[in-house]
């Protein structure tokens, strides 16, 4: 027995050390660089809580900013993956595999690629524009459909659609049919169905979709800065200049390690709710 | 518990081709096997039986090398090879899933282990189409497994064992998976192959009435321990332990208590069996529990009414209610007249004192 | 009775194919068009961004760099993920489960943050960013995807055969090359691809640890950075069909259902 474990462990051995190496050291090194200080471009070590004190004082409202735009992207991303893993899972029929091969391939194609795609299609200059244009719905080219919020949240959303269909699908395929049978056989409707026995085991997918793209959209920095224009600012965009502009490394990482508790408190809290929620019923 | 009991193939000077000697297997605090001596003969085909979580899986992965004992020893061919791995001894297994290669087709698949021990081509291919005529999958040696029915895979599993000419072939659970009729079918083949090739089988089932219909020796199993070993034919008749009885075939089982040689039952009856004193199980098969619209001769007498019939075919099965408050049932043959077994009709019942056993109980 | 009506369920089905495709389609179309401005009316049909795209020395650096990135990335979290999973394979699924999730959070954390904590190390460390510093950086992001897929093959995986394979009197080593190997090659070379395509996709992470270098991705943004280059559509459309192809080799190949 000890021999088969011996050699499991050992064909673990590597991953674990990538998983070591360049993950749980570096980012154990990052957060202790934001108590660290920086004198003359050079990281001195300290324990000091001024950096997050300049980020409570400095970023507290792109923090807020960001973070309703990142909540607005997760709801948004988990109620369309949830219809169309419903979709998939309870409607379509044999059309499901298909919709879900598109829901897959369309995860890969290029995350700067993608974000391209959008500002050509919102551009001035843009199907969208020239389209309303061509109808005749308006006169001239609306700029505002890019460089904004929306357009963020817009580009965001396709993004993730198919990191979050992909759990939420996993979740509802696991649900088997006789009990969702039985529940209207008894004399549940479809609506007491869908919430007393869908929703509930769903909800682990549900969750992991949410928190992905809660996590991903409130630290991301390049969709902001392609579609977002000057209005959009968010907390990703300061991290990266912490670093690109000011060099300024502890800051940066009081920043990230800041929107990161920040993120996990909101998920926590999220998934408290929604758990309480449905167990209320 | 005890090694093997008299029963009538032991030749004492014999040497066993397989002997446990005190083996025993825990996993963690479970204890699958306590210590147990078995000893199996060239030529037998051996039923290890029992409910699921007896240890008879355990005992044959034992046999057969996957795990290694807690204790004691394992002799194959009078050589220890307690510590040597399953791709070292003369055992070879159908796996309970048939563990058939994927990806290999029949004729891979069968000649796999004969690839592995390095022979020629001319003569794997000889061997495999042997094997092929004898399990009858001659059409199907280019199929891939998938592409084949269970019973078809299931002789695939078979041939590609027997291709090793394994000194003991082991079964675990094989029929298990298979429909009703296909495994009677599968049974019938099995022991014309016992016959034709001779060898040593050894068999795990919880299915009694498997064990019974392949076997000529059983060893019952319950919670890790030997509790009976015989023939088929003695573990019916003269089952030791209130739990062999109700396992293999039905039986009606009345608690007893036994003081000086008597043994008063429930229902008032008395009947004498030497023995310690204490409590004592009656064990009585329904063929030997008769039934009769007259008082008969019989080792206790009993009333009762008759409360459900079924007719089976072969006999009739016929539930009666006694006075005394049990419930009995008994098999009557199919000639009885059907006047005589009217629900609610009022019936004497008994046995002669050869139709029951006298056990331990529980 | 249903509440909602069938063909609500199409047109939503159809339009969330539009939104999930238009975009990368619209991409490769253009790619074709001779209008610069990548929009409609796309003008005549012409391959003359490819042929800009293919006479542009960055275009091959780029593509250079990503090549080695690529298929390093795939063979080498290939092999170490692969052999995680079967070692994984041989724990209680609980102990599995616990480690995969652990593993995994390397997708979980925003890429900007991994990106940042790997640069500050690197240079503390007084390590050259190169290609090379880019590899181990994608390894933490892909292995988990090959783990993963491999796992679930693994978890599914008869060890019955392994034994028999034993029992026939195959060596350890024999039984895992003649058996398992065949068995679960698709899977593995899907595993492969996919890992392939997480890593070609990287733009945070690769720009943070690449220094001065450049891939495909890090040369499309220098593109968007500059003044707009019609060739963007051209090498957008070569990543698309790169990624999605592969992938979509790698879902027939271990005919994955989700």
């Amino acid at each position: 027995m000890s021999a088969i474990d011996r050699r499991g462990t050992l064909l673990f051995a590597p991953a674990l050390a990538v998983f070591a190496i360049f993950f749980l050291i570096p980012v154990g090194f990052f957060f202790v660089v934001s108590f660290w200080q920086l004198k003359f471009y050079n990281l001195v070590p300290a324990f000091s809580f001024e950096n997050y004190g300049e980020v409570y004082r400095e970023y507290l409202h792109a923090g807020v900013f960001t973070f309703s735009i990142a909540l607005t992207i997760a709801t948004l991303t988990t109620v369309f993956a949830f219809l169309l893993a419903y979709l998939i899972r309870f409607r379509a029929g044999r059309f499901g595999p298909a919709l879900l091969f598109v829901v897959m391939i369309t995860l890969f194609g290029g995350y700067l690629v993608k974000i391209y795609a959008w500002k050509t299609i919102l551009g001035t200059q843009g199907i969208v524009n020239t389209g309303l244009m061509a109808a005749g719905i308006i006169d001239e080219p609306i700029a505002w459909i890019l460089y904004s919020p929306h357009a963020v949240v817009l580009t965001l959303v396709h993004f993730l659609l198919p990191f979050a269909v992909l759990p939420i699908y996993g979740a509802l395929r696991g649900i088997a049919d006789d009990p969702l049978e039985a529940a209207r056989d008894i004399g549940a409707s479809p609506f007491r169905v869908l919430v007393d026995i869908v929703l509930p085991q769903a909800m682990p997918g549900l969750i992991a979709g949410f928190a992905l793209a809660f996590l991903i959209s409130a630290g991301d920095y390049v969709t902001p800065r392609l579609v977002g224009g000057t209005s959009t600012f968010m907390v990703g965009n300061f991290i990266e200049s912490q670093f690109v502009n000011r060099l300024n490394a502890p800051v940066g990482s009081a920043l990230s390690f800041s929107v990161l508790a920040a993120c996990l408190v909101t998920l926590a809290v999220a998934t408290l709710l929604a758990r309480r929620l449905l167990r209320s019923r | 518990m005890q090694g093997s009991p008299g029963h009538a193939m032991t030749a004492p000077e014999r040497q066993p081709l397989v002997r446990l000697r005190g083996i025993s297997k825990r996993f963690g605090d479970v204890w699958a096997v306590h210590p147990l001596d078995l000893e199996i003969h060239e030529g037998e085909f051996l039923a290890l039986l029992g409910p699921s979580g007896c240890g008879k899986t355990t005992l044959l992965r034992l046999i057969g090398g996957f795990i290694e004992p807690t204790d004691g020893h394992v002799e194959i061919g009078g050589r220890d090879v307690t510590r040597l791995g399953p791709e070292r001894r003369k055992t070879n297994m159908v796996f309970q899933s048939y563990a058939l290669f994927p990806h290999m087709t029949v004729r891979q698949n069968i000649g796999y282990g004969l690839r592995i021990a390095g022979r020629q081509q001319s003569e794997i291919d000889t061997k495999v189409n042997q094997l092929l005529e004898l399990v009858h999958l001659g059409e199907f040696a280019a199929r891939l497994p998938k592409h084949l029915s269970g019973g078809q895979q299931q002789r695939v599993a078979l041939a590609r064992a027997l291709a090793m000419e394994p000194a003991v072939l082991l079964l675990d659970e094989s029929l298990a998976a298979l429909d009703l009729k296909l495994r009677k079918a599968m049974q019938d083949e099995l022991r014309a192959l016992h016959r034709a090739l001779g060898g040593t089988f050894v068999f795990v089932t919880h299915d009694q009435s498997e064990a019974m219909a392949l076997a000529n020796r059983i060893v019952v199993l319950q919670d890790g321990r030997i509790v009976q070993d015989g023939s088929p034919h003695d573990i019916y008749t003269a089952p030791r332990t209130e739990f062999v009885a109700g396992f293999i075939g039905e039986a009606n089982v009345f608690d007893g208590l036994r003081r000086a040689g008597t043994v008063e039952l429930p229902t008032g009856a008395r009947i004498s069996e030497p023995g310690p004193d204490g409590r004592v199980v009656v064990v009585v098969r329904p063929d030997s529990m008769a039934i009769a619209s007259a008082p008969f001769d019989s080792e206790v007498a009993m009333t009762g009414l008759i409360e459900d019939v079924m007719f089976l075919g072969t006999h009739f099965r016929v539930a009666v209610r006694l006075d005394s408050g049990e419930s009995i049932f008994s098999h009557l043959d199919a000639a009885t007249p059907s006047a005589d077994l009217a629900v609610g009709k009022r019936v004497h019942v008994g046995w002669r004192k050869d139709g029951r056993r006298v056990v331990e109980a529980a | 009775m249903r509440v909602v009506p069938r063909s609500l369920w199409t047109s939503f089905g159809l339009v969330s194919v539009i939104f999930m495709l238009s975009p990368l389609l619209l991409v490769i179309f253009f790619s074709f068009g001779s209008n610069p401005n990548a929009t409609l009316p796309i003008g005549g049909l012409t391959v003359r961004w490819y042929r800009v795209l293919l006479e542009n020395a960055d275009f091959w650096r780029a593509l250079n760099n990503s090549l080695i990135v690529t298929l390093s990335v795939g063979v080498l979290s290939t092999l170490i993920g692969t052999a995680a999973a079967m070692a994984l394979a041989r724990w209680p699924v609980r102990v599995a489960s616990s480690a995969m999730a652990v593993l995994t959070t390397p997708v979980m954390l925003p890429p900007l943050v991994l990106a940042l904590a790997l640069a500050t190390a690197f240079s503390t460390a007084g390590v050259h960013l190169s290609v090379w510093t880019v590899i181990p950086s994608h390894l933490v992001f892909t292995q988990p995807f090959v783990i993963l897929i491999v796992y679930a093959q693994m978890a599914n995986f008869d060890h019955a055969v392994i034994e028999s394979a034993r029992d026939l009197g195959a060596s350890r080593l024999r039984a895992f090359v003649t058996v398992v190997l065949p068995i679960i090659r698709p899977t593995v070379i899907g595993a492969a691809l996919i890992a392939m395509a997480v890593s070609l996709d990287d733009f945070v992470i690769t720009f943070f640890t690449i220094g001065g270098g450049m891939t495909l991705p890090t040369l499309v943004w220098g593109m968007l950075r500059t003044a707009i280059d019609p060739s963007i559509n051209a090498l957008g459309s070569i990543i698309i069909v790169a990624t999605i192809g592969s992938s979509a080799l790698a879902l027939y190949l271990t005919r994955y259902r989700g």
